[in-house]
């Protein structure tokens, strides 16, 4: 037998059984035997399959390999963290803070319907074109965010006749995340022929929906409903998504949440936990729950979705799995180095950019200028040279995170400095207390058991992924 | 002389008679008169004599604008690019470092710089929006020769997008790495790339050649950098057939920047007829792990194709990566092909594979029957 020396990875413990990663982002999920028979370098006991996939993926190598196999696992690293540092695809714009609804979870991103002082300038229309064309490659994604950005319609318009002109040499695509609170025919008409995509909220059944997502001019799930069915009757080609943000109330009630996307024909839905910022005590115990809490939620309602007798994909889930085996970048909370303008770039509604849209309300809730990364008046060029964001993104690799670094699951996730700063403030900050890290370790824990053990959810998953 | 290895496609015609010395013409067609070209030109017609042309023997399908190449002593005219050719491949050298045991062309010693020049002749005189392939022996062997050709190509502003196998073991030179992707940076090129195993062991056993995998790897990971486009290509034989799933667990994990996995079944020609009975496993016993190797591609985001199956041999759940591969001049139906509603989307065989070659035990006959009732 040739001889195997290992080369670098992490490991964790999944009740029986033991999932393996290492730079190149590969994994092996192994036996309890299988584990200490690597660990203990007695690979003789290994089947001959076992054995190809470790060597296959670069966990062991014959010894004059070695070198090879090093080269190999550097040289994916430093791909991965060249892709993470690639132009951004995603920039938000806030028209206007300004919204038509009281959801309880939204403290921070929203002013009074007739709030003055809170919509974004038409005159800063080419400035965030300008930054736009800066930093994009060949292509760009604008998402139209708020308050409600429909408030502020003719802005929205204005902006995208312009940037149509100004960016024409790239794919640009255009999205409004919407409430639909002030849709109209004409508006849904424009959205038609201007092919802009609708993203909304759906939290659940009537009840659970206007309790999370209150409003005092409209009952918002029959608004909502009324106006899918509308699209969907009249304008078939206009694309909508919607997500539904769990709160306490959700977690009883993960049929019902189900139910009603099938129900407003939606073929995906994306389940999102509540982003724990500037939450006062008191409203995170009434909204609020343990990562535990969620997670048996969770694991019913996907339950519930893999079972279902028809296409439905929940995005959550699809994105872990992406991070997983294709090592996609595209979820800016995934990323290492941290997702910060080379993920997404926030317009906010004073001419401020931010890094994300946590940095956005982590700002409002602190008011610290830190998370102030640069503004549209000014020059593009200023901003990739800003000392908070280097400072930020500097510490937000992964590989060398105290409690990430040793992670199984480093590979595929992100160390997140604005949630952590917000939680703990500290950029790094402890992740053996931190939500976030006990969420995604919960998640990734979840996919790989199902993966590997369920039958159905490996089928379903590996339906989802080769669809996507 | 080599000429007779200049192209892969076998278009030659016989020579009854010609003005013209030997050598590479434009095909004119005497009803077209425009173009200009800055090779001579040729017409099958005889209308002056001052005019070169040539009659043949046999009815040929050339088209106003092919390159064509005159061969006065072996009494010969072959096609080199043709407009009505599935794919045009040129030949630049037949020097190889790797020794593969199933290589359909193997290599030979002979002096190639003529091979380059007539193929970079042909190129700058053929029209610029379809693909030629450059296939060897070894194209960048010679690494002097191969930074020549791509710059004689560049030449004249034309961008010939063009498919080029190589077994990527040159690109371990970083160098000269570069000096190809500064000549080539204008031009759309994919890189067909031999991966036959998951280690070196393997790998360097298929191909005959200790160190090729070491080379090849960290040539790819060398192409990688420039974010050029790379087709893996492994050829299934008895050796690693079994080993499919783990050749995709390497790529999905070390070279995830490949664009799409070729698994290619076995061509008898060359080598490959020779080691034959070493080298053939039926379809139907491969299939179990090429539809691991897929699945595995498919989820990390990797597309993949299968090349030179008979469609027959391929089960449903893998038919969307089947290539109706096999080049028209060298393919062949067997007679029980003949009632089957498949045939018009089946590659069918390779010629050379008539006799002992055939396996016909890939082929269920009962499903021949089913099918064409």
């Amino acid at each position: 037998m040739r001889e195997l020396t290992h080369l670098p990875y992490n490991f964790r413990r999944l009740d029986d059984n033991f999932v393996i990663s290492n730079y190149a982002g590969q994994h092996q999920y192994l036996s309890e035997d299988d584990f200490t028979n690597i660990c203990k370098s007695d690979f003789e006991k290994l089947d001959s399959e076992t054995l190809s996939s470790i060597e296959s993926k670069s966990f062991v190598s014959p010894v004059d390999e070695v070198e090879l196999r090093q080269r190999i696992l550097s040289s994916k690293l430093a791909t991965r963290i060249y892709s993470s540092l690639q132009p951004p695809g995603l920039f938000m714009v806030v028209p206007t803070l300004r919204c038509d609804h009281d959801c309880n979870y939204c403290q921070v991103s929203r002013a009074d319907y007739n709030a003055q002082g809170y919509d974004l300038d038409e005159k800063y229309i080419n400035d965030i074109i300008k930054h736009i064309d800066f930093f994009s490659k060949d292509y760009a994604k604008v998402e139209f965010q708020g308050g409600e950005p429909l408030i502020n319609f003719e802005f929205i318009k204005r902006f995208v006749s312009q940037a149509k002109i100004t960016l024409k040499d790239k794919d640009v695509s255009f999205v409004i995340a919407t409430a639909l609170g002030p849709i109209t025919d004409e508006i849904i008409e424009w959205v038609d022929k201007e092919k802009i995509d609708l993203s909304i909220s759906i939290d659940g059944d009537e009840v659970l929906h206007n309790t999370n997502r209150p409003s005092k001019r409209i009952n918002s799930f029959v608004n909502t409903q009324h106006t899918i069915r509308k699209i969907r009757s009249f304008y078939p080609n206009v694309s909508l998504s919607a997500l539904s943000t769990v709160t306490r109330l959700s977690l009883e009630k993960p049929q019902a949440i189900v139910d009603t996307f099938l129900d407003l024909g939606f073929r995906d839905m994306f389940v999102r936990p509540l982003s724990p910022y500037g939450f006062a005590v008191d409203t995170w115990r009434k909204l609020g729950y343990s990562s535990d809490e969620f997670f048996e939620f969770y694991k019913e309602l996907l339950d519930i979705i893999v079972n279902y007798d028809g296409e439905l994909i929940e995005y959550n889930a699809l994105l872990h799995l992406n991070r997983i085996f294709k090592q996609s970048n595209s979820h800016v909370d995934l990323k290492s180095p941290a997702g910060l303008i080379f993920g997404a770039m926030v317009f906010d509604y004073s001419g401020d950019i931010f890094g994300s849209d946590e940095s956005r309300m982590l700002y409002k809730t602190t008011g610290s200028e830190e998370l102030i990364l640069g503004n549209v008046s000014k020059n593009p060029k200023d901003l990739i040279k800003n000392k908070n964001l280097i400072a930020m993104l500097k510490d937000s690799f992964i590989e060398v995170n105290p409690g990430c670094c040793d992670c199984a699951y480093n590979q595929y996730c992100g160390a997140d400095p604005i949630y952590h700063l917000s939680a703990q403030g500290d950029l790094i900050g402890d992740k053996s207390k931190s939500f976030f890290c006990d969420l995604e370790i919960k998640m990734f824990d979840y996919i790989f058991t199902k993966y590997y053990s369920d039958e159905l959810y490996y089928r379903k998953f590996n339906e989802w992924l080769m669809m996507s | 002389m080599a000429n007779d290895v200049l192209v892969e496609r076998q278009n030659d015609f016989q020579l009854i008679e010609t003005n013209a010395f030997d050598g590479l013409y434009v095909y004119i067609d005497r009803e077209i008169s425009e173009g200009e070209f800055n090779i001579p030109s040729i017409t099958d017609i005889k209308e002056s004599i001052s005019e070169q042309h040539f009659k043949i023997k046999e009815n040929h399908d050339f088209m106003h604008g092919d390159i064509i190449y005159l061969n006065n002593r072996r009494r010969k005219i072959s096609g080199v690019l043709n407009q009505n050719a599935r794919q045009n491949t040129l030949l630049v050298t037949e020097k190889c470092d790797n020794l593969c045991s199933f290589c359909s062309q193997p290599p030979n010693e002979k002096d190639d710089i003529h091979l380059y020049l007539v193929a970079a002749e042909a190129i700058n005189n053929y029209r610029d929006d379809t693909v030629v392939g450059i296939t060897g022996g070894e194209p960048t062997l010679d690494k002097e020769k191969f930074l020549k050709f791509l710059t004689l190509i560049n030449s004249n502003n034309k961008q010939t997008p063009l498919h080029i196998l190589t077994n990527g073991r040159s690109f371990s030179d970083k160098e000269f790495t570069k000096e190809v992707l500064k000549l080539s940076s204008k031009r759309e090129i994919v890189w067909g790339i031999p991966v036959h195993g998951h280690n070196q062991k393997l790998h360097d056993d298929c191909v005959g050649a200790e160190g090729a995998f070491f080379e090849t790897l960290e040539g790819l990971m060398n192409l990688s950098y420039a974010r050029e486009f790379i087709e893996l290509r492994t050829v299934v034989t008895q050796k690693n057939y079994k080993f499919l799933p783990h050749i995709s667990e390497l790529i999905t994990s070390s070279l995830p920047f490949v664009a799409t996995h070729a698994i290619m079944n076995l061509e008898p020609r060359g080598w490959a007829r020779r080691n034959f009975e070493d080298l053939t496993i039926p379809p139907q016993e491969q299939m179990k792990y090429i539809d691991k190797a897929v699945s595995l591609n498919t989820i990390h985001g990797i597309s993949s194709s299968l090349y030179n199956y008979p469609l027959c041999s391929v089960p449903s759940g893998l038919r969307r990566f089947y290539h109706k591969s096999i080049s028209d001049w060298k393919n062949y139906y067997p007679d029980f092909c003949n009632t089957c509603v498949e045939k018009k989307d089946c590659g069918g065989f390779f010629s050379s594979s008539i006799g002992v070659y055939l396996d016909y035990s890939s082929i269920s006959g009962d499903k021949h029957e089913t099918k064409s009732s």
